[in-house]
């Protein structure tokens, strides 16, 4: 297996200004990818985090097509591995705070 | 003028070309800006390739198009982008496309147009300040080669559907002195996925003298290190995903 795709470091970039990741990369794909990716920006003009969040991270909208959405109740079970889904989204968030106060 | 308002308004636009000459002329470049073509159209025979090239030549409307994008399907049987499909006089009618600064190309088989790649899309080649290659086929040298062939190339998108495609077969005899005719700024945006031929991105790197983009789009790149490193001085932003699914 080789490394992951996030096997780098952003120390000098002194330019970078935003990184943007999808919510579902940094909560299931890719865990840590945040923190790792944050922690080694030293980059003065760095000011922005985008977390992009799609339609499909919330559990509760199933999408047949764009233009047909159906929505329904949750089952317990669902309820369940959505509120599992949103404690480790926050984990990551916290942990991004750790590594960087904005 | 107003008219430039109605831009993402296409009914209204062409309400205002039948009104009078002057806004004819007003919103006519606004109505042909964009030029999709689909090789394998399901709906009307008329939008298909080459037929819409040769319905817009005879109404004088390709020198209009800005962005171009010649869609294809290998799963629908339509096979790659090669020089059969310019057969006849559709070469000399697509030649009519002289303005064209955003180019996508699905499924182009590099390979075939060479070495007379000049021929086929010569007439891009001063104007072209975005490149959009999907899935396409060829060595990673034939591939580099043909975005050597645009001089004023800003913004690329190299980008594959999945590790399977990104196959690149038994590089031709004489591949290696294979030299990109120009080095492009490439100072603008990259947009690379799923992308598994380090090669391509080293020798790229190489045979450019570097690369320079502001901005960086990659998603199950092998070889980010290698792109994030070439753009230390100027990298702005960096996308850990793709932001535009389709690529337009």
């Amino acid at each position: 297996m080789g490394p992951p795709f996030w096997d780098f470091d952003l120390s000098r970039h002194k330019s970078l200004r935003t990184l943007e990741v999808l919510a579902s990369t940094i909560v299931f794909k890719e865990p840590g990818i945040l923190t790792h990716v944050l922690s080694s920006i030293t980059s003065p003009a760095f000011s922005e985090v985008v977390i992009i969040y799609r339609e499909y991270d919330f559990g509760f909208i199933h999408c047949v097509s764009p233009s047909m959405r159906i929505f329904h109740g949750m089952s317990p079970e669902e309820e369940e591995n959505e509120a599992l889904c949103r404690h480790l989204e926050f984990g990551a968030l916290r942990e991004m705070h750790k590594v960087r106060d904005f | 003028m107003i008219i430039t308002h109605l831009v993402y308004d296409k009914l209204s636009l062409c309400a205002c070309s039948l009104t009078c000459h002057s806004w004819y002329i007003a919103a006519v470049p606004h109505l042909h800006h964009t030029l999709v073509i689909d090789t394998d159209d399901p709906r009307k025979r008329r939008f298909r390739w080459p037929n819409l090239i040769w319905y817009k030549h005879m109404l004088g409307l390709l020198p209009l198009v800005k962005k171009l994008h010649i869609l294809a399907y290998i799963s629908h049987g339509t096979g790659e982008i090669t020089p059969k499909m310019f057969r006849c006089c559709t070469l000399g009618k697509f030649s009519a496309l002289t303005n064209v600064q955003e180019l996508g190309i699905d499924f182009l088989d590099i390979p075939k147009f060479m070495p007379r790649l000049r021929r086929y899309f010569g007439h891009f080649l001063p104007t072209v300040r975005s490149l959009a290659l999907r899935s396409p086929r060829g060595s990673h040298r034939q591939i580099i080669y043909f975005i050597g062939l645009f001089q004023h190339l800003q913004d690329l998108k190299l980008l594959f559907r999945s590790f399977g495609s990104n196959s690149e077969g038994e590089a031709p005899v004489g591949d290696l002195t294979l030299i990109p005719p120009f080095v492009p700024p490439l100072r603008g945006q990259l947009t690379v996925t799923v992308l598994t031929r380090v090669e391509l991105l080293e020798d790229m790197i190489g045979l450019f003298g570097g690369i320079r983009f502001r901005s960086m789009d990659l998603f199950c790149v092998v070889g980010m290190r290698l792109l994030l490193n070439a753009c230390v001085e100027t990298l702005e932003t960096l996308r850990l995903h793709q932001n535009d699914v389709r690529g337009e």
